[in-house]
């Protein structure tokens, strides 16, 4: 469905690629997170796939169609929610009157349903422009799953989104989970969608350290907090946290725990070649 | 709107439902030009028409006291209002062509909309060339009926009403020829601020008249340069130099068809940036 083929990037004036040589393959329906230190590319990354720059070699590839070209059918299938947004002076009422029409499948229906989810009201007679960032962001991504692209890109999605927005935010993206529709997520608020991935993309820019279904890191890791310092000695990764110890251990299949995003990230970013030897395809 | 089964190049739907966006997403930027284009025009035809009759009033001379002659000077006066507000406006206008790339915000939004460049560029043509030529005109009117208006509340002699066609055919007989003329001047420079509007969208009316008053420097002097090396080659030859004989047709020619090449140039590569536009500015 989305795939992404030797990509290589370089902002101008700038020494380094921010991406190099990136191949990648995103299959169709689940939620992704995307996950990397700064500058390491995510955002570019995003907007290489939504054809919003170009590569300096590679392609990227969603439906068979390259992103880049921009075609009008490609970029009625994919919305991309950018951490900070430009909404123009309008209600939402004029805003959904002259975006919906583009794409096909947009739905009245589940906009009023993703509001609501935010504690919005549907008819809200503001301009968005008079709205908070956190309330126009809330807006936004309602417009954006009412649109029902199979694919949504999302930068940075709960940043300032406030405690019961996140709550919110996990709600709303748990009820719009179809098998036709693929969500990519890029964050560093990992406890903010924890428990929503289904699958982990987490990259460097030039390698992808772990593309893995949540199902199969379940499997092969064990995410445990202890105080046993035994433990930590046969942990592929350990670090002290509040009354004790995270780690991660290899599953041996006696271990049913929950995955813990910042371990697992560090545990990719300091031990690479260990996780490339666990997932192996 | 099915988009797959329409033309990725242009769909009629998709082209009124961009228009119809972008129309929307700065109708009310659009109606305050409107109002700040009419007051300007307001102002400058009730200075002229006013000072036109204080200094040259009707029983001073007999020669200058003939009611033709002043309103003569004053359609002259008009006419010369409406030329310049018209390159300044619809000048001003092209340079929105791609206003709404100025950030990256803003890039996104516009790039995110799926429309193609040809419905993109086709939406703001319409808005920011024909549009704003069409406002101009009815502003135009609008100001001189109004002028007609006040200088009878105020019982004060002035010209007839002078309707924006009119005002060609005030400065020459040849009102043909002045009508061309205006069109090519007008599409040239709709053309070449459209262009600079898609390499500055930021400040492209300064930009873009910077870049062109340079390079009509340059060009000036280039020519300067040439022809006094040629004549310098010639003091003290004895030879005659005369220029070749252009008729006023064939300049009128020349000088209309080399506007249509300027426009398409400039709307053509305008519509390859706009094509290439991404999030970030290369420009």
């Amino acid at each position: 469905m989305l795939k992404i083929d030797n990509l290589t990037f370089k902002y101008p004036g700038r020494n380094n690629a921010t991406i190099n040589d990136l191949s990648l393959t995103v299959p169709e329906g689940g939620v992704y997170g995307l996950l990397g230190r700064n500058g390491v590319g995510k955002s570019t990354l995003l907007y290489l796939i939504a054809g919003l720059l170009t590569p300096a070699s590679g392609r990227v590839e969603f439906e068979g169609a390259d992103t880049r070209k921009r075609a009008p059918h490609t970029m009625a299938s994919m919305f991309i929610v950018p951490e900070e947004l430009t909404l123009p002076e309008l209600t939402l009422r004029d805003y959904v009157a002259i975006n919906a029409p583009f794409y096909p499948n947009f739905s009245h229906d589940d906009l009023r349903r993703h509001l609501t989810t935010f504690e919005i009201d549907p008819e809200l007679p503001y301009k968005l422009t008079s709205l908070s960032m956190g309330q126009r962001k809330k807006v936004f991504m309602s417009f954006a799953l009412a649109c029902n692209t199979p694919l949504v890109l999302m930068d940075e999605p709960t940043n300032g989104l406030d405690i019961p927005g996140k709550m919110a935010f996990r709600r709303f993206i748990a009820s719009s989970i179809d098998e036709s529709r693929t969500i990519i997520i890029s964050t560093h608020q990992v406890r903010d969608i924890d428990t929503l991935l289904d699958h982990v993309l987490i990259i460097d820019s030039e390698h992808v350290l772990l593309d893995a279904s949540t199902a199969a890191i379940g499997e092969k890791l064990a995410f445990v907090h202890t105080s046993d310092p035994a433990v930590a000695e046969r942990a592929l990764y350990a670090q002290p946290s509040v009354g004790g110890i995270s780690a991660v251990l290899p599953n041996d299949g006696s271990y049913e725990t929950e995955i813990n995003l910042e371990c697992l990230f560090e545990l990719a970013s300091t031990r690479p070649d260990v996780l490339a030897q666990l997932f192996k395809k | 709107m099915n988009t797959a089964a329409s033309s990725q190049t242009f769909c009629g739907a998709r082209f009124a439902a961009t228009l119809r966006r972008d129309w929307r997403m700065e109708r009310s930027a659009w109606g305050v030009r409107f109002l700040a284009m009419f007051g300007v025009l307001v102002l400058f035809v009730l200075v002229t028409s006013w000072f036109v009759h204080k200094v040259v009033p009707e029983e001073s001379e007999p020669y200058y006291g003939s009611t033709v002659y002043i309103d003569g000077i004053e359609k002259i006066g008009l006419a010369f209002v409406c030329y310049f507000f018209l390159s300044i406006f619809i000048s001003l206008g092209a340079s929105l062509f791609h206003s709404g790339y100025g950030t990256a915000g803003q890039r996104l939004n516009e790039l995110m909309n799926p429309a193609s460049t040809l419905e993109r560029f086709a939406s703001r043509f319409v808005i920011c060339i024909i549009g704003v030529t069409v406002a101009y005109g009815l502003c135009w009117e609008l100001a001189d009926w109004t002028r007609v208006l006040v200088m009878h509340l105020f019982d004060r002699p002035a010209a007839p009403h002078v309707g924006f066609f009119e005002t060609f055919g005030v400065v020459s007989s040849k009102t043909g020829y002045i009508t061309g003329l205006i069109i090519c001047g007008t599409a040239c420079s709709q053309a070449s601020y459209a262009l600079g509007s898609t390499i500055w969208p930021k400040l492209s009316f300064l930009k873009t008249f910077a870049a062109m008053f340079v390079v009509q420097s340059i060009y000036g002097m280039a020519i300067g340069y040439a022809m006094s090396y040629f004549l310098a080659a010639h003091i003290g030859s004895g030879d005659v130099i005369s220029a070749p004989a252009i008729h006023t047709s064939m300049g009128y020619t020349i000088l209309l068809v080399g506007s249509v090449v300027w426009s398409l140039f400039c709307y053509i590569t305008a519509y390859f940036r706009m094509r290439e536009d991404e999030i970030i500015d290369r420009m």
